[in-house]
């Protein structure tokens, strides 16, 4: 926010929506025949009859035969970046596995613990669907040079779940999964395990604990998963859209996909945007399409109107929250939320209108990350526990002026000082909250000490 | 224990703790009657079934074993599951199915049955009780016949979860970390549930109902309770995901099978 809007020229009204960000094209207006989620709502079979009359499954073999070079190098072509939250580039990931293992066996790992605040694509991917992550599974996993996969899931997915070990039961009897799958030569199995109810195992070492059979605290790195990770064996952990989009990139070309979105940003990516919005929807857009238009147009735009926006959170529960002001020309893609302070993370929108007591909607997210927290680094196990305690005084006023410092001051002491990203994630919302709304906790704390609230 | 069990008496001290952890309860294990280290606990030809379905999954290696303490523990749950067979629940959409049998989410595990993985697995006790605790699903105490899980995190939360609460707690006279008297409901306060787009929302058992009313949520409690028909999903108009204004993107239907000349891709 602070850095390129300085540099805004003044627009006639008809051009509001363009862009502080815009490099020329306006992003946005996905045709239906390019996007990849065609079952999102679905008017087909989430099966195998259905997802093969759709075009998964189809020359499935001549992908997986193009051999691990070429799939990585199209996928970097591609610009695909993960879908998890950290939007690192994929193909540079996939290629950080071994290459000349012989002694170990190697996994890729799907992580489908989605349980991020706001966050529900993956849940759209794997109940409508789950042949797209199965393909995705060997294609990817090939390319890793990976034996197996298994499809980490939330617990509290038990609809997903099942439809998914229905798919791979019918994958197996179809024979594109099993031993020389879909008759590409390679042996390659998926499973299919159900997590039980904890948002640390969506952290990648957190999960393989958690698949390892142990209790979900995050590992140390390095090493990194792709040297030692599930079982000790080389292991890629990797989101499900990052996963369920790959064969569709490389049927059509990573210069198709990389056709969308700003340079650095490409693709097409699921958005869920929940809150005050007429339609709340889970839809597929060109990345880097400006939020407004994203709300407006799918959405139905925000209740009461535009001008009734108080504040967005672009990217799951872990972003920092932005202003309206923000959000009347932001882009949303990696880098432009970057440059206003926010992220893309998830590209879970939730909205929040002028009714929305705004200190309390992110108090609540102060108490999910101090239950959350697996109480491994003292800095999160306690500090997330004080940060929900503030915020808990915050919201009734009861709290101190100066104790809003010392908030942003604990919340400093968090992030970095930890083993994994919670720590961050905790942290995040409350600086945003600061940043952006400092004046409204201010008055909050003025009106109760005055005895007016 | 996570939450009020049925079997012990409530009192004062114990409801307050539940009540303190948002019900989520606490880790230590307390002897009941019907759950000690003596308490009887068998498979049933159909978890055997399904134990050796998973430990097909997993290396067979010490380490690898231990992989299935969380699909073990599920299997217990769902052989405890016995409310599952009274929900009669209907699929709101084509394509969409309702459970033919208990998915886990609606039963417990005895401390018997920790015991019993233990056991098959060749691991210490201790490995499957971290588990057990660490993880919220896992109920370590009989919950009523049907749990509520309420969904508060703030997407949840600004859409009025805090209302579909008060709904619940007025209708059936209790607060979350508690079970009503006869047994049949226990109400949680939990985390995130991933259906943000359809919020507010609860999860009961292996179902997920969302797109709720403070008025809907008791109708469909008094439905549950009197073994009526209930519609797994939104509770309103709406279709899954799709917004209540209906579809914006995906009008015309899917193209066919597609793949370009893939002997244009270059070596890397």
């Amino acid at each position: 926010m602070l850095l390129s809007r300085a540099a805004r020229v003044e627009r006639p009204a008809a051009l509001a929506l363009t862009r502080a960000f815009s490099t020329g094209r306006v992003h946005g207006g996905l045709k239906d025949e390019d996007r990849i989620f065609t079952n999102l709502y679905c008017d087909g079979s989430p099966f195998l009859d259905g997802a093969m009359k759709r075009g998964d499954w189809y020359r499935t073999k001549d992908l997986v035969q193009l051999g691990p070079e070429r799939i990585i190098g199209e996928i970097k072509r591609s610009g695909l970046r993960g879908r998890g939250g950290a939007g690192f580039p994929s193909g540079l990931k996939w290629s950080f596995m071994p290459k000349n293992n012989t002694d170990k066996p190697q996994y890729l790992v799907v992580n489908a613990d989605e349980s991020e605040p706001g966050t529900c694509k993956d849940r759209e991917i794997m109940r409508h669907d789950p042949h797209k992550l199965i393909e995705g599974c060997l294609v990817a996993g090939s390319a890793m040079r990976a034996n197996a996969a298994y499809i980490y899931i939330r617990g509290e997915f038990v609809y997903e779940a099942a439809v998914l070990e229905r798919a791979v039961a019918e994958a197996y009897k179809a024979g594109l999964l099993g031993k020389n799958a879909c008759g590409s030569g390679i042996d390659f199995d998926v499973h299919v395990h159900r997590g039980g109810g904890a948002y640390i195992c969506g952290e990648e070492t957190g999960l393989i604990e958690s698949l390892e059979g142990k209790t979900g605290k995050p590992r140390l790195k390095p090493p990194f998963p792709a040297n030692a990770g599930l079982y000790g064996c080389p292991t890629t952990v990797t989101n499900v859209e990052t996963v369920a989009v790959s064969p569709t990139i490389l049927r059509r070309g990573g210069d198709w996909f990389a056709s969308f979105g700003r340079k650095n940003n490409s693709g097409t990516k699921l958005f869920c945007i929940s809150g005050h919005v007429n339609n709340p929807i889970t839809v597929e857009e060109e990345m880097s399409i400006p939020l407004r238009e994203l709300l407006e147009k799918h959405c139905g735009g925000v209740r009461g109107g535009w001008d009734n926006l108080l504040a967005v959170i672009p990217g799951g529960s872990s972003v920092p929250v932005m202003t309206k002001a923000v959000c009347d020309d932001v882009l949303m893609d990696f880098d432009a939320l970057k440059e206003v302070g926010s992220g893309l993370g998830t590209a879970a929108v939730t909205v929040f209108d002028k009714s929305t007591d705004i200190v309390a909607a992110i108090g609540r997210l102060s108490k999910f990350y101090a239950h959350e927290s697996c109480g491994q680094c003292t800095p999160c196990r306690e500090g997330t526990t004080w940060m929900n305690k503030i915020m808990d005084r915050m919201v009734t006023g009861d709290a101190k002026l100066e104790e809003i410092d010392m908030l942003y001051e604990i919340s400093q002491q968090i992030e970095g000082h930890t083993i994994c990203a919670l720590g961050d994630a905790a942290a995040w919302p409350v600086q945003g909250l600061i940043r952006a709304f400092r004046p409204e906790m201010e008055a909050r704390i003025m009106k109760k000490a005055a005895g007016k609230l | 224990m996570r939450a009020a069990s049925v079997q012990r008496p409530a009192s004062r001290l114990f409801r307050t703790s539940a009540a303190l952890s948002a019900g989520q309860g606490t880790h230590i294990h307390r002897d009941s009657a019907g759950n000690s280290e003596s308490t009887p606990w068998e498979w049933t030809p159909e978890s055997l079934k399904k134990i050796d379905m998973y430990l097909a999954r997993y290396p067979d290696t010490p380490q690898g074993k231990m992989s299935a303490i969380m699909p073990l523990l599920w299997v217990a749950q769902q052989q405890t599951d016995e409310a599952h067979a009274t929900i009669k629940a209907k699929p709101s959409y084509d394509g969409a199915f309702a459970f033919d049998s208990p998915q886990g989410s609606g039963g417990w595990v005895p401390l018997a049955a920790m015991h019993a993985i233990a056991d098959l697995l060749g691991c210490p006790r201790m490995a499957v009780y971290e588990v057990a605790t660490f993880f919220t699903m896992y109920n370590r105490n009989q919950q009523g016949k049907f749990h509520i899980q309420l969904c508060a995190t703030t997407p949840c939360m600004v859409c009025g979860a805090y209302d579909i609460l008060a709904s619940i707690e007025k209708h059936l006279g209790i607060k979350c970390g508690e079970t009503t008297a006869d047994g049949t409901f226990t109400l949680t306060e939990v985390e995130c549930l991933g259906a943000c787009v359809n919020a507010p929302m609860v999860q009961i058992n292996d179902y997920f109902f969302e797109d709720l009313t403070p008025q809907s949520v008791v109708k469909l409690l008094d439905d549950l309770k009197a073994g009526n028909p209930v519609k797994i999903g939104p509770q309103n108009a709406r279709v899954h995901s799709l917004g209540p204004l209906g579809r914006t993107s995906l009008k015309s239907p899917p193209k066919g099978p597609y793949c370009r000349d893939l002997s244009q891709i270059p070596a890397n």
